[in-house]
């Protein structure tokens, strides 16, 4: 059925189709059908290829071009290994899971050919601990099916190639979705990141070459496989091409996922897919990225949704998670919530993240209980300038940006609060007496 | 000759005259020890050990004040206090701590690098002992709550500097 | 400009360094210090701290031409990174501009110290690390002046919390630059420690039994770089500026550790160890750090004791040597000067021992000199004059293209610094390690290949791989002859040693003889190292050096053999000929041998009267003791009232090696002088200075008056010696040797770098066209059959029960006390539990010991330490024994 702009979904073909989670439902309505194209017809440099000449952008938030990121993988390296990241841990960010439970097959199957194209054996979804019920649940079914019908495991479709894929679930840490420390986890370590270089490419999982892709960018392989780079590039922009799964919440009438081809603007999400703001207020602000984008206000709203427009309008698509601030919502409140997800959420190993994000809690949480003073909010913004560019992975500075223009942006309320600290402080005694007696002199 | 007379006559007088005059006024020698000797509120005298209200010793045994000390007259050994033995408030205090006031100048620099303000240079100056060794203070002498009072008296003067502009600008 | 370096700007100063330098280890050959805390040189870089932030760029390559860019001036365009780079973690290339003193660095640099200290305490005056800690030093030079910080929202956790017995935390303190678990996990290899928790609530945890168990805890608190981690010994015992600190070497094992001993008021405060890249890099085992305790103990002998009715009695010095002498002289009198012997420890420093055979040999005209009890009778090594590691050995830099063969040694137990060395070349450097052994021990978990043989196999062994050296052609055989004799009738004798029959008597596969054989001689360079767990058996010593000479791995650095000798200066005691054969360099005596250690103590020897000096027989076996009671007189020199000092008529006090100075030769025979650290208690005298007067009283004029002249005679008699005055022992590191060396970040003292001088071997000499060498071989001792019951192993441990360990409290705990180790399954089978007592037997001696139930026995193997309270496993193993058949019941 599709909405509007798409006649049909690519990603959602659940909402089209009703027992595609099931392998009978799925393989009766094309399923694993581009598996067998690119198995029988083609060689694995050809996959890598239409993947690129797809355009298909990484759809974890960076947006790398997921062809380009295969043809990084040495071909004389072996084994080399496929890494799922499904610790989809963003604030606002829900897209995956609703592909994993409703359209697990085609992520296998997309799996499957990007294991294909790189000569890949082994493959891991690396899960949140918060999936448990899904991965021990459908997802563990939709493999064991694919399993049962020869589609994984030895000599796949009758051909020579033969992969495994393995469920794994973390513990429920928002880093172990940057990809390092992903891997760390994955092996039995510390889900803490790794210094790059060596990128994941070269020395991944333990030391071997590791493609790691969002399950959204391998969902999207076989529909481009089935169909070819021509027909991905009829939805989106020239650079951003192909549709793209939008999570909508906040104050919204009507939050959810909506799949929509990139370029769409802002306000089509809110407006038509959302039903509008709660009780037609104004929009105050959107995150377009979860915690980790830079706020944009009211004024983004015709911003299209690609990765260039939304780089342009200084902020950034990420994982598409916009959450929707309205006239109703304190901005301090809403930015000392980031502060304390990063706090939280800091896995501790460089100082000015586990530091930064610390202290920073501590002067909102000053600020919101009205102990704040002018030079608190000025404070905010130096421990932010000490934090960014000096993190060591992303965790710590993405911290950054919804502070900053949390405070650019609604300055007033900042310092609306910052009086009333201000107002409550009691004065200095030593030096209102020193002041006294400094003008006793003077007039002497 | 009768110049010379009457010269030595003037000034043997105007001698006279000097001690005559200082006769009638106030003697200047105080009558120490028997009676006490005003000194200002903040003349550097004998080191006291201070103690917290709760009777704990504010010394944590850190040696600064040896480190300061131009006449290495300190010498301070710590140890960690238990449960069970507590002499200070947190890990460490100063299992033996020893002035040598034969040697001390009275600068004061250990009272300065003192981070907890144990050690105070108080007023007592009245030093003089029949041995030598006793010029050797333990911790337990420096410790101990000393009354001065007998022999010092100090000033109730105005204090020259308003404490609140101590350190501002 | 080679291939292999690159030359960079760093602040404006051209730079040439080796290709893979780090920008932080580039910075310091202009001196321009890069700030660090997490990163440390013996460590791998994990860019965590954030402190060694620099603006970085590389020349800017054209996208088209593939040109560098090129400015108006000519020069090439530099393009910055847009974000400011880690230091630790970014290697130099050719070209880049490094800014460390920029604007924006200097502000990165103060933030991250801003951060640092949110939650750090302000503990500095209590701190033990005040004065010398980096943290402190950095914010004085980089940090901000004052504090922004609200001091109710600090995080706290627990104060004092003790990792341990040894070490002690306070996670206030901690900045969480791991550098106590990356050194546990990457150079200790004993990963006790972890960071537990996430973000600001991370704390160092340790969850091994014992807590934080390892033999280099120690280590952690000198890299903490604030005073998370201090030593349960050192706490709070000074302030780093009040120490005084004197270059010494460790006592407790063969390695020599250089150390420091920082003393206050005629106390050792603490033990640290002194940067020697040959010796022990910048480590030391907890042994040594804690170790110390001995020389300030209440229990240490201050005057001469002389028995008078029956009771030891305080006397003068005069007196004492006196006495000695009349007795001495009326026993040689009487009885000839074979009537007088001697035994000397192998504590006792160079001096000490070259004038005890001078005593003897030269004064009294006995040759009843030996050092080997105890501990020593369990290993001796004449291999190291031949093919010992050649001069200029580095084990700190083996790694790829050369293999280490260990033979019969737990060298985490036996020398713990020399496991981290060589555990560091495979595990780091990637050295092939070989571990040769009877029982899985710590080093296997490092060793690409583990052969375990047999008990009383290993010379089989040996030999089984010289054999398959031979049979694969891994042999130059014309060097061979150009160096050695006797290869025709070494190969005759090899014939019987083929791998198939060697596997089948030693149990090890034959495959992994000949792969173990192929690699140890392809490899570029070869060390065996071999130790107590060998046995003391000629003929594998004979093997092993036929095994060097044959793989050309002998006379050049990094090549020969190793005995892990038990004590400080057992090498030395072997050199200076305190044995009843040799000479002070090796020279055979002239005429006839004198009598042994084992000899003299085996009651019927002829000796009328013994001076025994740093050794206590008399604890080691009842025979020992029986045989000293039936001496007419027997002089002690000694630290201690020990069991044989006990049994003495004169007990002469002596200093402690810290109260002291003079030499050690370590097992690679590197020999270093060490300072006086403390006064000695009482009227004790140096161990020289008391043969000296001894000497006098018994006729000779000897003009020694201080160690180093003692030294200076050593030099001209012993050739070995040539050049080892005390003035080139202990001059300092070259200037350039110095430049590659560690810096103390932060530590208050400067380490004295001295390195110390080996002698060279015959293989040395051999190479530069000295005499050929024989190549030997000894028929094995043949192997016992297959008998019933265990096969119990005498194995040193490192806390073991020597007296002068048992001084320091701060590790009673864990010393062993008499024990036998089983597998799990043997103690189902006897039915016993961790701390029930059976009864071991061999022959009719049997002992009481209880179990301790240890995952690394074999079945059918057990495990007991040597040298504890009681000597149980010396009475069944026998005194240089290492390996019996025993039965094992419960009691």
């Amino acid at each position: 059925m599709g909405n509007e702009l798409l006649e049909k979904y690519v990603l959602f073909r659940h909402r089209d189709v009703e027992d595609i989670h099931k392998i009978d439902g799925y393989t009766a309505n094309d399923g694993y059908t581009a598996l067998k194209k690119a198995l029988e017809t083609m060689k694995p440099e050809d996959v890598t290829n239409v993947v690129k000449n797809a355009g298909l952008r990484g759809r974890g938030g960076a947006g790398f071009p997921a062809g380009v990121k295969w043809s990084f993988i040495p071909k004389d390296i072996f084994p080399k290994y496929i890494v799922v990241n499904a610790d989809e841990s963003e604030p606002g960010t829900f897209k995956d899971r609703e592909i994993m439970t409703y359209n697990p097959h085609q992520l296998i199957e997309g799996i499957i050919m990007c294991a294909y194209a790189v000569g890949a054996e082994t493959a891991y979804i690396y899960g949140r601990g918060e999936f448990r019920t899904l991965f021990l649940g459908r997802l563990q079914e939709a493999v064991d099916e694919a399993y049962a019908k020869g589609f994984l495991g030895k000599n796949i479709l009758g051909s020579d190639f033969s992969m495994d894929l393995y469920l794994h679930l973390g513990a429920g840490a928002y880093i172990c979705g940057e990809e390092t420390a992903l891997l760390n986890s994955l092996e039995g370590l510390m889900g803490q990141p790794r210094s790059r270089p060596p990128f994941p490419a070269v020395e991944g999982l333990y030391a071997k070459p590791t493609v790691i892709n969002n399950v959204e960018t391998l969902t999207n392989v076989p529909p481009i496989v089935a169909n070819g780079a021509d027909w991905y590039h009829q939805f989106g922009t020239e650079r951003s091409p192909g549709t793209k799964i939008f999570s909508l919440s906040g104050r919204v009438n009507k939050p959810g996922n909506y799949e929509l081809p990139l370029g769409t603007p802002i306000r089509y999400l809110i407006e038509e897919c959302g039903g509008g703001v709660i009780d037609g207020k104004a929009v105050k602000g959107i995150l377009p990225a979860g915690a980790s984008s830079a706020i944009v206000g009211p004024e983004a709203l015709d911003v299209t949704m690609d990765y260039e427009a939304m780089a342009a309008a200084g902020t950034m698509l990420g994982s598409a998670s916009f959450i929707i601030m309205d006239e109703t919502v304190d901005a301090v409140w809403a930015a000392e919530k980031n502060v304390k997800f990063f706090k939280h959420e800091s896995c501790g190993k460089c100082s000015p993240c586990r530091e930064g994000s610390f202290w920073l809690t501590s002067v909102y949480r000053k600020l919101r209980e009205g102990r704040g003073s002018k030079k608190d909010v000025e404070m905010l913004e130096t421990i932010i300038n000490q934090m960014e560019g000096n993190c060591f992975c992303l965790l710590g500075e993405f911290t950054v940006p919804g502070v900053r223009t949390s405070l650019a942006l609604f300055r007033d309320e900042y310092e609306a609060l910052a009086r009333n600290g201000d107002e409550m402080a009691q004065p200095d005694h030593n030096l209102v007496l020193a002041e006294q007696m400094l003008n006793s002199q003077s007039k002497v | 000759m009768i110049k010379e007379v009457v010269t030595s006559s003037t000034e043997i007088a105007r001698a006279m005259g000097v001690t005559i005059k200082y006769f009638f006024t106030k003697p200047v020698t105080h009558q120490f020890p028997d009676e006490p000797v005003e000194v200002y509120p903040r003349f550097r005298g004998r080191h006291v050990l201070k103690r917290h209200e709760n009777g704990l010793e504010r010394c944590i045994g850190c040696a600064l004040c040896a480190a300061a000390c131009p006449t290495d007259c300190i010498y301070v050994e710590a140890a960690e206090n238990t449960d069970d033995e507590r002499y200070s408030p947190g890990e460490r205090y100063a299992k033996v701590y020893t002035i040598n006031m034969l040697r001390c100048i009275f600068c004061g620099y250990c009272a300065e690098a003192c981070p907890t303000e144990a050690v105070v240079l108080e007023h007592d100056f009245a030093l003089a002992e029949y041995d030598r060794w006793d010029a050797i203070y333990p911790k337990e002498r420096l410790l101990e709550p000393h009354d001065a009072s007998k022999v010092v008296v100090v000033r109730d003067d105005e204090v020259f500097v308003n404490v609140s502009r101590w350190g501002k600008k | 400009m080679s291939d292999n370096t690159v030359t960079l700007i760093i602040d404006g100063h051209q730079v040439t360094v080796p290709k893979g330098t780090l920008i932080v280890d580039a910075a310091k050959q202009i001196e321009n210090e890069i700030p660090v805390f997490c990163y440390h040189t013996k460590m791998d870089p994990v860019g965590m701290c954030r402190m060694c932030l620099v603006e970085v760029g590389t020349p800017a390559i054209n996208r088209e031409t593939r040109q560098p860019e090129l400015d108006e001036a000519g020069k090439p365009v530099i393009r910055f990174f847009p974000k400011p780079m880690t230091a630790c973690t970014t290697p130099v290339s050719e070209g880049m501009v490094v800014k460390v003193d920029s604007e924006s660095a200097l502000e990165k640099r103060k933030g991250i110290l801003e951060f640092l200290l949110t939650s750090h305490p302000l503990d500095c005056p209590v701190c033990d690390k005040g004065g010398e800690c980096p943290l402190q030093d950095l914010t004085i030079r980089h940090g901000p002046g004052n504090s922004r910080f609200d001091y109710e929202d600090k995080q706290r956790f627990p104060k004092r919390y003790p990792l341990g017995d040894l070490i002690v935390l306070d996670m206030e303190r901690c900045i969480i630059c791991t550098r106590c678990v990356r050194f546990q996990e990457e150079i200790a290899h004993d990963p006790a420690l972890a960071v537990e928790n996430r973000g600001r609530r991370a704390h160092i945890v340790s969850y091994t039994d014992p807590v934080f168990d390892s033999h280099y805890s120690g280590n952690t608190a000198d890299v903490c770089p604030v005073g998370a981690l201090t030593t349960r010994d050192f706490r709070f015992g000074a302030r780093s500026w009040e120490l005084t600190n004197a270059p010494s070497v460790c006592n407790h094992c063969g390695v020599g550790c250089n150390t420091v001993l920082s003393t206050r008021t005629g106390q050792i405060k603490r033990i640290m160890p002194r940067q020697n890249e040959a010796v022990n890099e910048v480590w030391i085992c907890d042994k040594g750090r804690f170790g110390h305790h001995f020389n300030g103990s209440p229990n240490r002998l201050t005057t001469p004791l002389v028995r008078k009715d029956g009771e030891l009695v305080e006397a003068s010095w005069a007196e004492a040597l006196d006495l000695v002498g009349q007795k001495f002289a009326a026993i040689k009198e009487a009885g000839g000067a074979n009537a007088l012997g001697g035994i000397a420890g192998a504590r006792l420093s160079n001096e000490d021992l070259y004038l005890f055979q001078k005593l003897f040999r030269d004064v009294i005209g006995a040759h009843n000199i030996d050092h080997r009890v105890g501990l020593s009778a369990t290993l001796e090594d004449e291999t190291a004059y031949t093919v010992g590691v050649g001069c200029g050995t580095d084990l700190s830099r083996t790694g790829k293209g050369a293999a280490i063969l260990v033979i019969g040694s737990d060298l985490d137990q036996e020398a713990p610094v020399l496991y981290l060395r060589v555990a560091g070349a495979a595990a780091k450097r990637g050295a092939r390690l070989i571990n040769a052994g009877g029982r899985q021990t710590k080093l296997d978990a490092q060793a690409q290949t583990s052969l375990r043989y047999r008990y009383g196999t290993a010379t089989h062994l040996a030999l089984g791989l010289l054999a398959s050296v031979v049979e694969q052609k891994l042999v130059d055989e014309a060097g061979i002859e150009a160096r050695a004799t006797g290869f025709a009738e070494l190969k005759k004798a090899l014939q019987n040693y083929a791998t198939a029959k060697v596997a089948d008597v030693t149990g090890v596969d034959a495959e992994e003889i000949n792969a173990a054989a192929k690699a140890f001689a392809e490899a570029d360079n070869g060390i065996i190292i071999f130790g107590l767990e060998a046995g003391n058996d000629s003929a594998l010593r004979a093997a092993l050096e036929a095994l060097a000479l044959v793989t050309g791995h002998a006379g050049e650095a990094d090549n020969g053999l190793i005995a892990v000798l038990p004590h400080a200066n057992s090498r030395g005691a072997a050199d200076m000929g305190v044995v009843p054969d040799r000479l002070p360099g090796y020279a055979p005596v002239d005429g006839e041998a004198g009598l042994s250690a084992q000899e003299m103590l085996a009651g019927e020897s002829g000796l009328k009267g013994m001076l025994i000096a740093g050794v206590d027989p008399a604890a080691e076996s009842e025979a020992y003791q029986a045989a000293l009671e039936g001496l007419d007189f027997l002089v002690v020199q000694e630290l201690f009232l020990t069991e044989t000092a006990k049994l003495a008529d004169v007990v002469l006090p002596v200093k402690g090696a810290a109260e002291r100075d003079g030499t050690f030769t370590n097992l690679e025979r590197r020999v270093q002088a060490f300072d006086i650290g403390v006064p000695a208690p009482g009227l004790a005298w140096a161990d020289w200075l008391v043969l000296v007067a001894i000497a006098g009283r018994l006729g000779a004029e000897w003009l020694y008056a201080s160690a180093d002249g003692v030294m200076a005679e050593i030099t001209q008699q012993v050739p070995l010696y040539a050049g080892m005055e005390f003035e080139n022992l202990t001059a300092p590191v070259s200037l350039e040797r110095k430049t590659s060396h560690y810096i103390y970040e932060g530590m208050s003292f400067t380490a004295d770098a001295r390195e110390g001088v080996q002698w060279p071997t015959l293989a040395e000499n051999n190479a530069e066209g000295g005499p050929k060498l024989p190549l030997r071989f000894i028929e094995p001792a043949p192997v016992a059959g297959d008998e019933d019951g265990f096969t119990l192993v005498g194995s040193r441990f490192l806390y073991d029960g020597g007296r002068l360990l048992a001084e320091s409290q701060v590790v009673e705990s864990r010393i062993r006390q008499p024990q036998i180790l089983l597998s799990k399954l043997d103690a189902q089978r006897l039915g016993v539990a961790n701390g029930d007592e059976v009864t071991v037997s061999q022959n009719g001696v049997s002992v009481a010991l209880p179990v301790k139930i240890n995952r690394m026995v074999a079945e059918g193997t057990a495990v007991a330490p040597r040298n504890v309270a009681g000597r149980p496993v010396e009475k069944l193993v026998g005194p240089g024994g290492v390996y019996a058949t025993v039965k094992v019941e419960k009691t």
